[in-house]
């Protein structure tokens, strides 16, 4: 994605303060709060998802935040490409669910 | 009466119980899941026995910290799900300091509701749901609430998993006990046992 789409910020909020498997919802938000712009949140399954979705509940930044529950290699590649193209979130959203 | 010391102790007693229990919630979660809920539970509860030495002025505020350091500290799904259910509690506690059987219910209500949201999940599907919200449903004052809620974790052996980690075992998930619903177990029980 980094080859594809250079000048795309990507974060990742994986795994807990510890480096143990899992997902911390503060993570997330930390994440969101370093994208400059609006941000999309993308998950792989489980536990993961519904952090995530609880992530945009509690986020009270002023940014757009969006989160996408599907395939997150070809999530992450379709958005990246597009976000380095200019496209909106709500664009990029609307593209993902035609996926 | 729940006073705020006692819901302290109540979350002690949480912590112990699922220390004894960890390596059962571990291997339950092994067979229908991926092995980790022990851990993940006594990491959640080791973090809120740590805040517990700290003064609260009132059962929300002990309730919001309580589910703030839940969903950061558990690491698996059980924390978004029992650390909303905490927060939701906090608001319906608000600024009470001790509350009485009838409001205690309605603030685990409140809890199970968020458990239900986050997790989108109904009763029936093997998840800790199936703990929380029949309880909660026919629980009155007085009863045996562990007997209730030993009987209800047992329900879950024979249900076939539809939601979670638990439900791409399909109906090999049958005859193990959902794990999620015997930490809730361990959690509610020590709660109503301080509200008497």
């Amino acid at each position: 994605m980094k080859e594809m789409a250079p000048s795309v910020p990507i974060h990742l909020a994986g795994g807990l303060e510890d480096g143990s498997i899992g997902t911390d919802v503060t993570r997330i938000l930390e994440a969101l709060d370093q994208v400059e712009g609006d941000a999309l949140l993308l998950s792989d399954i489980g536990s993961a998802t519904m952090n995530a979705e609880l992530a945009i509940d509690m986020y009270e930044g002023s940014k757009e935040v969006a989160f996408f529950d599907g395939p997150i290699v070809e999530s992450a590649f379709i958005a990246s490409v597009s976000s380095g193209n200019d496209m909106s979130l709500t664009d990029i959203v609307e593209q993902l669910k035609q996926q | 009466m729940l006073t705020i010391d006692r819901m302290k102790q109540a979350l002690r007693d949480t912590q112990v119980g699922i220390e004894d229990q960890k390596d059962t919630l571990t291997d339950l979660d092994r067979a229908i899941g991926d092995g980790d809920h022990g851990i993940n539970m006594s990491r959640g509860f080791d973090a809120v026995s740590s805040i517990l030495d700290e003064e609260y002025d009132s059962l929300g505020a002990l309730s919001k910290k309580v589910g703030m350091t839940l969903m950061s500290k558990v690491g698996g799904a059980a924390g978004p799900l029992y650390g909303s259910a905490f927060v939701k509690m906090a608001t319906k506690f608000g600024d009470a300091t001790e509350a009485d059987f009838d409001l205690l219910k309605e603030a685990l209500q409140e809890g199970s509701n968020s458990i239900k949201a986050r997790g989108k999940s109904e009763v029936g599907q093997k998840t800790m749901v199936d703990v929380w919200d029949p309880f909660l449903e026919h629980v009155k004052q007085g009863d045996d609430y562990k007997q209730q809620l030993d009987e209800l974790v047992q329900k879950t052996e024979d249900m076939v998993a539809t939601k979670g980690r638990a439900s791409y075992f399909g109906e090999n998930s049958r005859g193990t006990v959902d794990p999620g619903a015997l930490s809730s177990s361990i959690l509610l029980a020590a709660i109503m046992k301080e509200v008497d």
